[in-house]
């Protein structure tokens, strides 16, 4: 599952979610408690620092990309087909 | 003494500038690979509350921090 977060307002997203056709969850962390708790929080900026983490069924971390590594989302794809053929295998 | 005024001015500028690309991000430790993501709650684009604890088990979980709505950041 896909979840995309960021400090903007729940309307602010919406309408990204539109322009983009969203079929995934985008977050709004507007009190930025969850950003800062992740330490992600840029105070000059006043919003997240673009970061993608992949997560196991536990809730482990198993992959992080940070800034313009970011962007580009294969490594997080290749991380969840990892993750997938693990949990296929006996 | 104009050229002065410019020439601090500049520096200053330029100070400004590597301070804002250099600034740490605020508060809490950045999670780490083995790390257990740390557990919250926020609404989505429909006002629903989703958190990320309910999702253990269940899925893994691709969780991206982007820097703006309707930007490229």
């Amino acid at each position: 599952m896909v979840l995309g977060i960021s400090v903007d307002r729940v309307e602010d997203n919406a309408r990204f979610a539109r322009e983009i056709a969203a079929s995934f969850p985008l977050l709004s962390d507007t009190s930025q408690e969850v950003t800062r708790r992740y330490g992600l929080f840029d105070p000059v900026l006043r919003m997240a620092r673009r970061t993608t983490f992949v997560l196991d069924k536990e809730g482990i971390i198993r992959h992080i990309e940070a800034g313009g590594d970011a962007v580009d989302p294969e490594g997080a794809i290749q991380m969840c087909s990892m993750l997938k053929r693990k949990e296929s295998q006996p | 003494m104009a050229r002065a005024f410019l020439t601090l001015l500049m520096l200053g500028l330029c100070g400004a500038v590597v301070a804002w690309v250099q600034h740490p991000a605020e508060a809490g430790r950045t999670p780490k690979i083995g790390d257990f993501a740390p557990d919250f709650t926020l609404p989505d684009q429909d006002h629903r509350p989703l958190r990320l604890g309910d999702l253990r088990g269940k899925s893994n979980v691709v969780l991206a921090f982007y820097v703006k709505a309707s930007t490229f950041g």
